[in-house]
């Protein structure tokens, strides 16, 4: 229900009923509540949805607050205003999507830096803002700033407040469900695996940053009209770390739950403060008890309570693939080589001098001892693994030491030795990323046209894992052999030129392991695509490949039919394959 | 009577609201290893993770020779005489490969994996780098030697072989059999039919948490398992 488009409906009516039923003074302090809310949701697309944790987030509200502020100084007119709330939106919104540019364009994975990054910008922020008298102020604050024109602060902006609000819930649900919100959401499930699809991860989640410095933004500018007054403190790093805390309160995965927590935790701080001393000790222990015992917050725990009475919201039903995508055009001869490849890590060789090369369609096996190179070779070739020295070409380009997506993009797709899909998603939605790979364009994340697409491919992989049809089914909850599956399949729907399959078998029993040869076979052919495939189990490698490499020690040690291997004295003595 | 290492009385369990492991009983004596095998996702993995205690039972018992363990944590179970090596995540990738053999022994010592180390040299030969850095084969077989090392008188063993060279499972396999001989227990998933055969007193699959078939292993019953299997 957190983010349910009835349960928001609900609580905005709800909220519109607050003056009638209680009073103006109480919807005004409500007011204030809901504007931090809308800070929150911002808090939500960061954190709850892309997994990663903006500390810093008043810095916005506060620099939204100083600039309306600004425009509202005297007795502005409504295009003042209008400008002033313009800037108030763009401007934090410019700066919040910079600063994620810069922190996450070499990072995978949110990490605490990003985190600590923000939480030194709020602090900077306070500092500029505590400093800069002239224009801010200083400790004792922007002073002066009237109300909205023709709107009484007391009686009316309560409303304008809670109409803003309504716009942000419906503006956020909608990126939610989007494309672009369900790329997100795999950013924080496995951002690694998104850039293997080509997406660049780092854009996207700056654009997301970028859009939580918006709204809060549009906070501080409605906060500047309701207060009357601009301190340093609305964007310091104590406003920061309470919004941080209702929003984890309220709960991080839904829209609302900012809101509510903002609201209870402030009626709440406002009930006790002037009769009880220790009250923030009682906010401490309700934020401690939620973080330990209720990860979705309170809203989550709504949800739980409504699921164990029976209630369920109506799923939106999922849209039929109803729109056939193109298959990419005729294929170019393929022209793999790999010249004298380096790549150490710390002291250890991993590999040493590695030389070798492929210019035939079809499928080729590399096989080898443990720890002889095999997936090092891959991940060198898909940036995975920095190389010292030599050089990795595919079709003319330079491939060492690019980063995954540029890889990606260069047509090489990439299924896993241990299976990397988006775990927390379901099946339909892992489906639905890989075939958005390389055909997604910035418009189409913000359509619903892509949830209907689908390919021949598609009809393929589903023809050969039937439980690839369960749509709601969290990939999660897969087996291992199951996800080996899902990783292939999904390696098969980005359709790239250059397949690299890393031990697909692996996990599989006897007949699954047919199965999959199966899949290969049959995709290698339909496609036209280069396949290369690491495996252990000689069988595989007899049915799926007369081209053979054997890596030893980081270097080439062989290369030609099964047949030549085979008879070949320097691999009968460090490698026999063998079969399930 | 004698009594049984491990049994399992009628044992369920699963994630949220799905069971995954719907009612298994078996018993292992001690001298012996079953093989679970069965395709994938019929619930191997959560069977082994009930009996390592990572998951909690929904119903059913479980005893480790004799003792009840239903609701022992892992360490515990650890300090009993449990041995569980997992499918997935088998190493510490920023640890050094001595760290990720030593790191739960209080002396340090390396002196336990010396016969390990001749089957295995590579392991010995990376001792000094980060486990992250093997490969996935060799961190199985890093996997295998701890487990091993154990001396546990029950070991669970979640698809040991998986991404390993043939010479290092027939090793492996060897190593299981002269611990056996010794007196341990293994209840060990596998997929190699090849490895099975070697090392199996009994075998056992599943199919949708259930146990459905279940035999000692004769020299029939690789074809009757590849034909179960298939259907």
């Amino acid at each position: 229900m957190a983010s349910s488009p009835v349960a928001s409906t609900l609580a905005i009516l709800s909220l519109l009923a607050v003056p009638f039923v209680w009073d103006e003074f109480t919807a005004y302090q409500l007011g204030l509540y809901l504007l931090y809310g809308m800070v929150g949701q911002g808090i939500v697309l960061c954190w709850g949805r892309a997994g990663f944790l903006p500390l810093g987030q008043a810095v916005f509200f506060g620099m939204g607050a100083y600039l309306s502020g600004f425009a509202l100084h005297g007795t502005p007119g409504w295009l003042s205003v209008a400008g002033g709330f313009a800037a108030a939106i763009a401007v934090p919104a410019l700066v919040a999507w910079l600063v994620g540019l810069l922190v996450f364009d070499r990072q995978v994975g949110s990490g605490p830096y990003f985190s600590l990054i923000t939480l030194a910008i709020s602090m900077l922020g306070f500092q500029l803002a505590n400093s800069m008298d002239r224009l801010t102020g200083g400790f004792n604050g922007l002073t002066g700033i009237s109300g909205l024109p023709g709107i009484d602060t007391y009686d009316h902006l309560y409303y304008v407040i809670v109409c803003v609000l309504a716009i942000t819930t419906f503006l956020f649900s909608h990126i939610l469900r989007l494309p672009f919100g369900q790329i997100l959401e795999a950013t924080r499930e496995n951002e690694e695996r998104l850039q293997f699809f080509g997406f660049r991860t780092s854009h996207l989640k700056a654009l997301a940053f970028g859009l939580s410095g918006a709204v809060a933004g549009l906070a501080g500018a409605l906060y500047a009209p309701q207060q009357g007054i601009v301190t340093p403190q609305s964007l310091g790093f104590q406003l920061s770390a309470e919004l941080v805390i209702w929003t984890a309160v309220g709960g991080r995965f839904g829209l609302l739950g900012p809101v509510v927590g903002a609201t209870l935790i402030g009626f709440l701080a406002s009930g006790m403060r002037d009769t009880f001393l220790y009250w923030e000790v009682i906010v401490a222990l309700v934020f401690i008890v939620v973080v330990l015992k209720l990860p979705g917050g309170l809203s989550g725990l709504f949800d739980m309570v409504l699921s164990r009475l029976g209630v369920r919201f109506s799923k939106k039903s999922a849209l039929s693939r109803s729109i056939e995508m193109e298959q990419p055009k005729e294929r170019g001869a393929p022209n793999l080589t790999f010249e004298n490849v380096v790549v150490r890590i710390g002291p250890v060789g991993i590999l040493n001098g590695l030389s070798l090369g492929i210019d035939k369609p079809g499928i080729h096996c590399i096989i080898g001892p443990n720890g002889a190179g095999k997936t090092s070779a891959f991940n060198a070739l898909t940036g995975k693994l920095p190389v010292r020295s030599g050089q990795i070409r595919w079709r003319g380009g330079f491939l060492q030491n690019s980063r995954p997506f540029v890889v990606a993009r260069w047509g090489v797709g990439r299924k896993f030795q241990v299976p990397s899909i988006f775990p927390g998603l379901p099946i339909s939605r892992n489906i639905d990323i890989a075939l958005w790979a390389h055909r997604l364009t910035f418009r189409d994340m913000f359509s619903y046209r892509p949830y209907r697409w689908k390919t021949q491919s598609l009809d393929r992989q589903l023809g050969h894992f039937d439980f690839l049809d369960d749509d709601d089914m969290p990939a999660g909850n897969l087996s291992v052999g199951q996800r080996q599956m899902l990783d292939f399949s999904m390696t098969m729907l980005a359709e790239p030129d250059l397949v690299l399959l890393d031990e697909p078998c692996a996990g599989l029993s006897s007949a699954e392991t047919e199965s999959m040869i199966n899949a290969i076979a049959t995709s290698a052919k339909a496609t036209g695509a280069t396949f290369v495939i690491i495996e252990h189990d000689m069988q595989v490698v007899e049915k799926l490949s007369d081209h053979v490499i054997v890596l030893h020690q980081g270097q080439l040690l062989a290369n030609g039919s099964l047949g030549e291997i085979r008879k070949n004295e320097m691999v009968k003595q460090i490698y026999s394959g063998g079969t399930k | 009577m004698t009594v049984a290492t491990l049994q399992l009385t009628d044992l369920s369990g699963g994630y949220g609201d799905v069971v995954i492991v719907d009612g298994v009983s078996l018993s292992l004596g001690s001298r012996q290893i079953c093989c679970v095998t069965g395709r994938n996702g019929v619930g191997k993995s959560t069977l082994m993770r009930l009996i390592a205690g990572m998951l909690a039972p929904r119903s059913g018992r479980l005893t480790l020779g004799g003792q009840d363990i239903t609701h022992v944590p892992p360490h515990r179970r650890r300090e009993l005489g449990m041995t569980y090596a997992p499918q997935e995540n088998v190493v510490f990738d920023t640890l050094s490969v001595m760290e990720n053999l030593t790191l739960h022994h209080a002396d340090r010592a390396l002196d336990r994996y010396a016969a390990l180390f001749e089957l295995f040299p590579r392991i010995r030969e990376r001792l000094h780098q980060p486990a992250g850095t093997l490969s996935g084969g060799e961190r199985k077989i890093l996997s295998f030697c701890r487990a091993m090392a154990e001396g546990s008188r029950f070991t669970v063993f979640d698809e040991p072989t998986e991404g390993v060279q043939s010479e290092s499972i027939d090793r492996m396999a060897n190593v299981v059999q002269t611990a056996k001989a010794e007196g341990r227990s293994f209840l060990i998933v596998e997929q190699n039919l090849s490895f099975v055969e070697q090392v199996a007193d009994d075998v056992l699959l599943l199919d949708h948490g259930n146990v459905v078939f279940t035999s000692p292993f004769g020299p029939d019953t690789r074809a009757q398992l590849q034909q179960l299997m298939a259907i």
